[in-house]
């Protein structure tokens, strides 16, 4: 099923915490709010579920108007599935319990079939205490799936989870969520997550939408500085555009479309730069962040600027070395104003 | 109702606990204003004849004794919770649970075994074979019996807090080079500041309330004045501005004590169960000891022993009274005011836990007026409002079931919203997300998890109202005797062993809700 906003806003006091979003979630799709910390991104969740009231704008789930002006359909009755932060569960009851809490009686058998979705039928007397973290986790899912929600809403599902957990459950859950074959929405501060699991997300900042779009078109073509900044790391380069191509002190890097001609900002991620052992070359490595299979340096440019350079760790460079940095071939770096 | 106004009201909670709540506050705060404005309205001329006369002195016994009694808790409370929590006291976990204890005898039965031990015809004149012993009566008896049993409430809240302070502050203090002498001085006792301040409190509310021990020690104070007053020529204005000007004294402590309270209190880090600190006394061990004894052996082998003694005599010589009676009216009124009380408290305390609106706290306020209203003038304003407009309540169990809850409601509160802070909103919010609505999310989740919580209120409450004195004798109903009114009935006119007895069975009764309170979780339902 699908969600639908339309001009929503919400405030609190004098902080405006939704600002007129506009969002389409389309059936069966999983899709994720990528936002910092206060950009309004759990107001927008709670708006969705009906924990909070919009001041302007309509908010459609399945095709059924849930708030507007003169309308407002309680929580209970829109048939949403939310995954919380810190899973909620309820503490008095065992998993099975917890799990046929939104089911009719006659339809208990659901939450055993709910509870084997997420390979968890063997604690189902268990109380979640009892349980470790990811565990807690599926059960808040399976809980969340049990009564067939029109939508999922997860509202920063991995972050209370060990970071060597959180790569594993991601994967488990969004296989979960595709075989329950429901729409999905969630909101997350952690690009690589929204990245990783999402088909289509939006990037959020005060309470508004910057960018929505497939992960790897955010990605490589961020809609401004803030959100190339904010979506991993990058290289803003200032340069003069010539027909397809842009010339900077670093180099001259193709562009997509036509940009406009004259000075223009570039935004080169890490991996889109080369370097080789040169000197004098053009730069010194300042820093070296080993990170396993690949290993970000940090350079000083001859002409006073950082450069981020993210490189496989086949070839190490030592700091101090000189080098010489370049376009990597083929990079293919997006204007961003 | 505006929109938003309705909005709001949808959002911070059902609607239904609202008029519940706005009902038993607009009750509850009824006998705070029938003396407030029965005060205002009362004439020039009563006012200027109160101040000239009684108002002075009472002020003087009033705050004098309340002062004396802070002072000596803050004492004996503080030091006892240090021995107990903090250091290798011989026996220190017995001890512990014994130094809680006394909270199960009213000061008021504690005042007649003293008046009785320590009098002038008492155990201790024999036992010291002299002539005449310097009057227990008056200032110094008042304060004695009001010290060593109430100390308990600082106790309590000292070594819970004592106890759940993280060690890693005093070691970083020793580590900068402080002494250990200074390192408790210091930083240790700062830390503690606000329950000890909670702790005095209690203390001072409770003697600005005590009407039992201060009769039963001949010093007059605003409630023994006031209570005579109903007794005698009833004047209702005269008796409402005494009133008034105990429950400004009442509000006026309280204010500053959550004051102090409040700017005392510290962010905590971490929770500090996991070690703490013990100071080896080495030789002070006994002399420790001998402190510790020495007041249990005030606080509770004396009274108790006494109590028994009498209780025995009475059995060898065929006791008349109707013990079974007197304690099942007893129970029944204090299980009627526990109940009711923890009904009447819930909608409060939801409408206090789940409201950000300044409403939220306006109710909780008025609903709270029973900190500020000692039994006589709950008493006084009950008998008023009643025999002035709904004649027929008057000497009815209902009338004085309503005094208990007035009374005690403020307990009932306060256990129930700390409860329901622990359960967070998300649970509700769950609950919703699967389809419950308010009314049975609220009956699936927040009940079953709030029950410790309840059952804690009930028990403080049940607690309370079983020892109450001044209500009781004011508001039974004809020939209702509780066995607080057979301790005080016959102590009043000196027949101390008289009342042994059924001093005995109210202490017995009240350790059950105390040794439940005390194993649930170390005082903190008793707290402010």
């Amino acid at each position: 099923m699908s969600v639908s906003l339309q001009g929503v806003r919400r405030s609190f006091g004098l902080t405006r915490a939704v600002e007129g979003v506009d969002l389409t979630v389309h059936p069966g799709e999983l899709f994720a709010v990528l936002g910092p910390s206060g950009c309004g991104k759990t107001t927008l969740l709670r708006l969705i579920a009906g924990f909070e009231r919009p001041d302007a704008g309509t908010v459609e789930v399945a095709g059924q108007e849930m708030a507007g002006p003169g309308v407002f359909v309680p929580p209970e009755r829109r048939r949403i599935g939310m995954v919380f932060q810190d899973y909620a569960l309820f503490p008095h009851l065992t998993v099975e319990r917890n799990v046929a809490f939104g089911l009719a009686r006659r339809e208990r058998a659901q939450a055993k079939a709910s509870l084997e979705l997420v390979g968890l039928q063997h604690k189902a007397g268990r109380y979640p205490h009892e349980l470790s973290g990811g565990e807690r986790q599926r059960v808040a899912l399976a809980r969340a799936l049990a009564p067939g929600p029109a939508v999922v809403l997860l509202d920063e599902p991995f972050s209370s989870l060990d970071a060597s957990l959180r790569a594993e459950l991601r994967r488990e859950v969004e296989l979960i969520l595709r075989e329950a074959g429901t729409t999905t929405l969630l909101v997350t501060h952690d690009q690589e997550e929204a990245l990783s699991l999402a088909d289509r997300l939006a990037v959020m900042r005060d309470g508004r939408l910057v960018q929505v779009g497939p992960p790897e078109e955010v990605y490589a073509r961020p809609a401004d500085r803030w959100a190339a900044q904010f979506v991993g790391e990058v290289n803003l380069i200032r340069g003069m555009a010539r027909g397809q191509a842009v010339q900077t002190e670093i180099g001259t890097f193709d562009v997509a479309g036509d940009p406009p001609a004259g000075t223009v900002h570039l935004a080169v991620r890490p991996e889109q730069l080369a370097i080789r052992l040169d000197d004098p070359g053009n730069a010194e490595v300042v820093e070296r962040e080993f990170r396993g299979h690949d290993v970000l340096y940090r350079l000083m440019h001859e002409n006073g600027r950082m450069v981020l350079v993210q490189l496989p760790s086949v070839e190490l460079f030592e700091v101090g070395q000189r080098v010489f940095v370049r376009p990597a071939p083929s990079a293919v770096a997006p204007v961003v104003g | 109702m505006t929109g938003a106004g309705a909005r709001a009201a949808a959002h911070d909670g059902p609607r239904a606990s609202w008029l519940a709540a706005g009902a038993v506050a607009a009750v509850a705060a009824l006998p705070l204003v029938y003396v407030l404005v029965r005060a205002a309205g009362a004439g020039a001329d009563t006012w200027s004849g109160l101040l000239d006369r009684r108002i002075p002195d009472l002020l003087a016994n009033t705050i004098g004794l309340a002062l004396a009694v802070c002072a000596g808790t803050l004492l004996i409370g503080t030091s006892l919770a240090w021995l107990v929590v903090r250091t290798d006291l011989p026996g220190r976990r017995a001890l512990g649970v014994l130094c809680a204890l006394p909270l199960a005898i009213p000061p008021y039965v504690g005042a007649v075994a003293y008046a009785d031990v320590l009098g002038p015809r008492g155990a201790l004149r024999d036992l010291l074979g002299v002539e005449s012993l310097p009057s227990i009566f008056g200032f110094f008896g008042a304060t004695l019996v009001l010290v060593v049993f109430t100390y308990p409430y600082v106790f309590l809240l000292a070594s819970a807090a004592l106890h759940n302070l993280n060690p890693s502050y005093e070691e970083a203090a020793r580590a900068l080079g402080r002494g250990w002498v200074r390192t408790l001085a210091g930083t240790t006792a700062r830390l503690i500041v606000p329950a000890l301040a909670g702790g005095t409190l209690l203390v001072g509310l409770y003697v600005l309330s005590d009407f039992g021990a201060v009769s039963l020690m001949r010093f007059d104070t605003f409630t023994t004045v006031i209570y005579a007053e109903l007794g005698g020529r009833f004047d209702p204005p005269g008796a409402a501005a005494l009133s008034s000007v105990l429950v400004v004294l009442t509000l006026l402590l309280l204010a500053s004590g959550l004051a102090v309270r409040g700017r005392g209190r510290y962010e905590q880090t971490g929770a500090g169960f996991a070690r703490s600190s013990t100071r080896e006394l080495g030789r002070g061990r006994w002399a420790a000891f001998a402190f510790v004894a020495a007041v249990l052996g005030l606080a509770l082998v004396l009274p108790l022993a006494r109590l028994v003694t009498w209780t025995l005599d009475s059995a060898a010589g065929g006791s008349l009274g109707d013990y079974a009676g007197w304690t099942w009216n007893s129970l029944s009124v204090s299980f009627l005011a526990a109940t009711v009380a923890t009904v009447c408290a819930l909608p409060v305390a939801v409408v206090m836990a789940r409201s950000r609106a300044r409403g939220g706290i306006v109710v909780g306020w008025l609903a709270q007026a029973g900190y500020a209203l000692p039994g006589v003038i709950v008493a006084l304003a009950l008998v008023a409002i009643s025999t002035r407009w709904f004649d027929p309540l008057y000497g009815t169990l209902g009338l004085l079931v309503a005094a208990f809850v007035i009374r005690f409601l403020p307990q009932a509160i306060q256990a129930e919203e700390a409860g329901l802070q622990q359960i967070g909103r998300n649970l509700t919010e769950a609950a919703r997300a699967l389809g419950a609505s308010r009314a049975s999310a609220f009956r699936r989740v927040v009940l079953p998890l709030l029950g410790p919580s309840l059952a804690a209120s009930w028990a403080v409450v049940f607690l309370t109202a079983a020892k109450e004195l001044p209500a009781t004798l004011v508001l039974r109903p004809l020939g209702f005797d509780t066995l607080p009114v057979r301790v005080w009935t016959p102590a009043r006119d000196g027949l101390y062993a008289d009342a042994g007895p059924a001093a005995l069975l109210l202490v017995l009764i009240s350790l059950v809700p105390l040794a439940l309170l005390l194993i649930r979780r170390r005082g903190a339902a008793l707290s402010l």
